[in-house]
């Protein structure tokens, strides 16, 4: 188990984004490069590590749905805009939410986009721990493009999974772009079910979404369920 | 539930039956299950059981489960709900091995029968004895002439059903039958008291009797265990399941997108294709699957040669090989060089080829001789309907058959003159479907059963 996990279920609370993301890291499951600011100050020093634009995303235990209460803000050009994307979404978000538990800002380089994907992980009733491979955006939503299998994944289950797809076909490449690198989203695939099996806690995952892309991939949002009981 | 097969032999194979609530009223189940196994033919000792007495086709009554002599193998429990549970103490006191419940009114009705259901369940965990049902149609192992059932005695031969409806029993092994085929073992489950899906599936997974099992499904009783016991089996035989209850989505708010996506369906349809079963949409399939792939090897890479003698139906099954993901390459030069030596000048020998107008039955043959050298992995044979030698085209495509290393399918087009010509090439190992699409169709599972063994070993 993750000392992460361990730690957080010890204490009966879920992950904040950050800490999933350094969970899924250490699993070899690869998110864009990140910090964690506690202040506006803070943010403007972090945001020297990494190329612009960057991306502020509000960490907090009580909020689930970050872009809805405008706890994500995108295409920041330089550490000033950083800075004041810091103080304004904090304000934004004490006036709406009072009482959230605010706990900084994640801070990251903004991503090319890519192919949309869904990676996930729930509990079923009758066969237990299973994951979800499916095409995101209006794929998941509206065609409901997804395909399961029960952990743990063999190479060939993984292979499988893609295989099963039904628009398998925008892995070639549509409008221009090169094939896509399944062999990353193979290995990405496999370390998740092993992330997945060695930390039973886990109850709920979703990686949504992971771009992918000619070359490797990344998840750019994340978020995990734990269950305490265990 | 006891989560093993132990004990399903004594149901199987049992040495002695008493059949409990035996009637003389050709009307009551009491009677027709004793006529069936009577007129089945049923080898070892039958006892009526009736408080009443009096005779049953012959045999005379055993006043009660107490006066039986001790250890018979089955008893078949043909009694009202009220008398059930002193019924199964009194066969697990008499040292009864297993039973069958054909009683309903249990768990499905729900309050009073689910009460009693709950009472069997405490009252079974404690025992080695096996119950199957209650709320079932029995079951049947046509091999050894035990038909602890009302359904009908089907023709014998080797494929099995596991189904959670009693009626989909005659309804499978007559299918199977018109085509040719024959049921092992047919098993109706019930309300999976103690036997369940699982241990049923393990059990018919090591006799050597089946060669396919055919499952009709609407739940999972023991999912897991079920799963990892399907992956073993696969790789011995096929398994090809019907699972209903495709619709809900269950559909509540959730925590994340994923489990607002794991609708029950999705998720069983990921787990089942993963330990290689073949799930089936529709009952056709589950017919068209069942047959097939009891029939032929698994194929083992996706190139496949088309043989036909007219172009239309080539071309479609060439299409709905190619939607399947099957490679149709034109055979070596040398090998087209040797077929025009004796195909008519009009015919077309690349892929798929086209005899024309076939006035020689010897030219399949010779064909197929032929292109079983290419590194193909399966042939579709296509027959149109102007043959007056059927039969000794379907000799000649069996020897074929049995001298190319690779599965051998037949498309025959026209299906009034099938019947006894199907028979004749499915006891002979040769699957014929009228339409090459449900042919290709069946091709293309098994070939993605030989991609899943490939698979498996290398684990």
């Amino acid at each position: 188990m993750h000392p992460l996990i361990q730690q957080a279920t010890t204490h009966h609370r879920n992950l904040l984004e950050p800490e999933v993301w350094e969970v899924l890291n250490a699993y070899g499951i690869e998110t864009p490069p990140f910090r964690w600011a506690r202040s506006p100050r803070e943010a403007k020093q972090l945001a020297s590590h990494f190329p612009f634009p960057q991306v502020l995303k509000v960490v907090s235990p009580d909020i689930i749905h970050k872009t809805e209460v405008g706890g994500v803000v995108l295409g920041l050009r330089d550490e000033n805009e950083v800075e004041a994307a810091f103080e304004a979404m904090e304000q934004e978000i004490r006036r709406t939410l009072p009482e959230a538990d605010l706990r900084g800002a994640l801070l990251c380089p903004q991503m090319q986009p890519g192919r949309e994907l869904i990676l996930g992980k729930v509990e079923d009733p009758q066969i237990g721990s299973v994951v979800m491979l499916g095409l995101g955006g209006i794929f998941a939503e509206l065609l409901r493009d997804v395909v399961f299998r029960k952990t743990p994944l063999s190479a060939f289950d993984a292979k499988e999974m893609i295989a099963d797809l039904k628009f398998h076909d925008v892995f070639k490449g549509v409008r221009g772009s090169g094939p896509l690198d399944l062999e990353a989203l193979v290995r990405t695939l496999l370390a998740f079910s092993r992330l997945v099996e060695e930390n039973p806690a886990i109850k709920e995952c979703d990686l949504n979404p992971i771009l992918l892309y000619e070359k490797g991939l990344c998840a750019v949002d994340a978020r995990m369920l734990l269950s305490f009981s265990e | 539930m006891k989560s093993s097969s132990h004990g399903l032999d004594s149901l199987f194979c049992p040495q002695s039956i008493a059949v409990v609530g035996a009637s003389a009223d050709p009307e009551k189940m009491g009677f027709r299950v004793m006529r069936n196994l009577v007129e089945g033919g049923f080898r070892g000792p039958l006892y009526p059981v009736n408080p009443k007495g009096g005779e049953v086709l012959g045999r005379v009554c055993v006043p009660s489960v107490r006066r039986l002599p001790k250890g018979v193998d089955l008893a078949i429990l043909v009694i009202p709900r009220s008398g059930m549970l002193s019924a199964l103490r009194e066969c697990i006191d008499a040292d009864v091995r297993s039973a069958v419940a054909l009683t309903s009114g249990f768990r499905e009705v729900g309050e009073e029968g689910d009460r009693v259901q709950e009472e069997m369940e405490a009252l079974l965990k404690r025992t080695p004895f096996r119950l199957l049902g209650p709320n079932c149609a029995g079951f049947l192992n046509n091999l050894q002439d035990v038909y602890a059932s009302i359904e009908i005695r089907p023709p014998k031969g080797n494929l099995s059903l596991i189904s959670q409806s009693g009626s989909l029993m005659s309804a499978f092994a007559s299918n199977m039958g018109a085509r040719g085929l024959g049921v092992a073992k047919s098993v109706s489950m019930g309300n999976k008291v103690d036997v369940t899906e699982a241990d049923l599936l393990e059990y018919l997974g090591e006799d050597e009797e089946t060669h396919l099992i055919a499952c009709y499904l609407e739940d999972l009783r023991e999912g897991k265990r079920f799963l990892s016991i399907a992956r073993e089996v696969s790789k011995k035989k096929p398994i090809v399941v019907l699972k209903a209850g495709r619709t809900p989505e269950g559909k509540k708010a959730t925590f994340s997108h994923t489990g607002a996506l794991a609708g029950e369906d999705r998720v069983i349809d990921g787990a089942l294709r993963q330990v290689g079963i073949f799930r089936a949409e529709t009952l056709d399939e589950f017919y068209d699957l069942s047959y097939g792939l009891s029939l032929s090897k698994p194929l083992f890479g996706n190139h496949i040669g088309i043989l036909s003698d007219a172009g239309g139906p080539g071309v479609i099954a060439t299409d709905a090989a190619v939607g399947y993901g099957f490679r149709i390459l034109p055979p070596s030069q040398e090998n087209q060089e040797e077929l025009r030596r004796f195909l008519p000048p009009f015919s077309s020998v690349a892929n798929p080829i086209d005899m024309t107008f076939t006035r020689d039955v010897s030219w399949y043959a010779r064909a197929l001789g032929l292109l079983s050298k290419e590194p193909w992995h399966g042939f579709l044979v296509i027959i149109p309907s102007h043959f007056t030698v059927r039969n000794e085209l379907a000799e000649t495509l069996i020897d074929a058959s049995r001298h190319i290393a690779q599965p051998l399918f037949v498309s025959w087009l026209s299906p009034w003159e099938i019947p006894e010509t199907m028979r004749q090439l499915t006891q002979n190992k040769v699957p014929v479907y009228t339409t090459p699409e449900r042919a290709i169709h069946v091709m293309a599972k098994l070939a993605s059963y030989g991609r899943w063994l490939s698979n498996q070993e290398r684990l």
